[in-house]
């Protein structure tokens, strides 16, 4: 809007610096976001040693149910019983079988 | 590339603002909304992934009448003589139940023989032997019920346990440990009411990665009433539950994706007369199809380009440094002991690539179609 009453000539300029500037700068700022959070975030060694002392799989995200913590390890039945992708309490049972190359399927009974 | 026509293109994408604008911004949301569900899901995995390889090889339980039950110890011994195993060993792990919370801990019984722990593991087991360690969730739990360094379990007897609280988990290992209480492994029998000659279930070291099959199928044979999981069958579930998760997100989004493709086709074959009067001037000009299609084409590459860039700069940004506030408890879910953590970077450049390349052509098409339709109708009839 703005741009249309600059003369001619230096707008054309402007908006190639413009659109110059803008590539670069997304994409340099998007590499100085992604080496300053790979930087700032703890490593993963301690949480790979706790693994090791508990030999327990499963992240702790939902805690409620024995078959989502630890599932992989309490309820035959439940999360690995049908197969190893189903979600007993998502009405995944009937919509989602488990794929056949799984190697899982023969694995787990 | 011929960068005068860039500038052109630049200069009829200002002509009309407010329409690329919108355009551009429900692009945007877009691929944000994309990007930043794929990068929880993918940090989640990362960490879940990074971990697992440190978990022993094959786990093996035994099963009555399709339910597990503790395997007998002397299990452990015979295990042990199949050839290429390097260790076995007994395991007495399982939930307890604090009703006053409402909330299962993970109880794990830790072998006080097993040597090589790991540093801060040893600080704590010189200074008291039968205390317990837990993990911060647990201990915000128990300090909202006044346990301050103790606790009391109630044995299956009915009896109280009074164990001490000796130390805690490192704060940032909180998504393994948060629900965890690590004792040894006398007092988690005592809890658990388990006799001295069973274990939950027996856990098996394999130093080479060819032999785990094999010795996966030898215990089978030796015992077949037990389940044996390989770390591969707990790899190939977790693939397939996060996939599972991602896709229902991305199953989801289709509806949008396929609403905003309408849109942007909506708006572009019904191309104005304004904008026809432009392409057949063009033409007057001397301008071939090829020319108008290209100028399009640069038009909605650039705002194309510069939403999935933004888009993908923002999703980093809301996720790694805000913390994917709302979306992340979609994977998450609720719970009672929810642990803090923090989602740990991924560059993923096959997902990058593929969100890229399941939005942007798309986009292109839906912008040059229509273009194509109003540019190859006669000059002088447009004109008129």
């Amino acid at each position: 809007m703005a741009f249309r009453k600059l003369p001619q000539r230096c707008s054309k300029v402007l908006s190639k610096r413009l659109l110059f500037l803008a590539v670069a700068g997304s994409f340099l700022a998007g590499a100085a976001l992604f080496l300053a959070f790979s930087l700032s975030t703890p490593s993963l060694g301690p949480k790979k040693e706790v693994v090791r002392v508990l030999t327990l799989p499963d992240l702790g995200l939902s805690t409620e149910a024995l078959f989502i913590r630890h599932r992989s390890h309490s309820v035959l039945s439940d999360a690995f019983g049908l197969g190893p992708s189903l979600f007993p309490f998502f009405p995944s049972d009937f919509t989602y079988a488990p794929p056949p190359f799984a190697h899982a399927l023969q694995e787990i009974r | 590339m011929n960068l005068k026509m860039l500038a052109f293109a630049v200069r009829f994408l200002q002509r009309r603002i407010w329409k690329n604008i919108a355009v551009f911004f429900v692009f945007w949301a877009l691929i944000f909304l994309v990007s930043s569900a794929f990068l929880i899901a993918a940090s989640i995995k990362k960490e879940l992934f990074a971990t697992l390889e440190e978990l022993p090889q094959i786990f093996v339980q035994r099963t009555i009448a399709g339910r597990l039950v503790p395997s007998p110890a002397s299990r452990i011994e015979k295990i042990e003589q199949i050839a290429g195993v390097e260790a076995a060993y007994g395991r007495v792990w399982g939930y307890y139940y604090f009703p006053a919370a409402g909330v299962n801990f993970s109880v794990v019984g830790l072998d006080m023989d097993m040597a090589g722990f790991t540093p801060w593991m040893d600080e704590i087991l010189a200074s008291d032997k039968e205390g317990m360690v837990v993990g911060e969730g647990v201990k915000r739990v128990l300090l909202n019920h006044y346990y301050k360094d103790y606790f009391n379990f109630i044995t299956p007897s009915g009896d109280f346990l009074k164990v001490p609280l000796v130390g805690t988990f490192p704060a940032h290992t909180e998504l393994e440990s948060s629900d965890t209480i690590l004792l040894p492994m006398q007092v988690a029998r005592t809890i658990f009411g388990m006799p001295q000659d069973q274990v939950t279930d027996i856990a098996v070291r394999v130093d080479n990665p060819k032999e785990i099959t094999t010795i996966a199928a030898k215990i089978r044979v030796l015992y077949p009433d037990s389940r044996v999981l390989t770390r591969f069958d707990i790899q190939a579930a977790y693939q397939n539950v996060f996939d599972y998760k991602s896709g229902l997100f991305l199953a989801l989004m289709l509806g949008a994706f396929f609403a905003f493709f309408i849109l942007v086709f909506e708006k572009m074959s019904s191309v104005g007369k304004e904008e026809r009067r432009e392409i057949a001037i063009l033409k007057a000009l001397g301008w071939r199809i090829g020319d108008v299609l290209r100028l399009k084409f640069l038009e909605s590459f650039l705002i194309a380009i510069f939403a999935y860039g933004l888009g993908v700069v923002g999703a980093y940004f809301f996720v790694y440094y805000l913390q994917a506030p709302l979306l992340r408890n979609i994977f998450t879910g609720f719970s009672v002991l929810k642990p803090r953590f923090e989602l740990i970077p991924v560059l993923d450049m096959g997902l990058l690539m593929s969100i890229f390349f399941a939005t942007v052509p798309l986009y292109l098409a839906a912008t040059i179609v229509p273009t194509w339709r109003s540019s190859v109708i006669d000059p002088e009839e447009a004109l008129r």
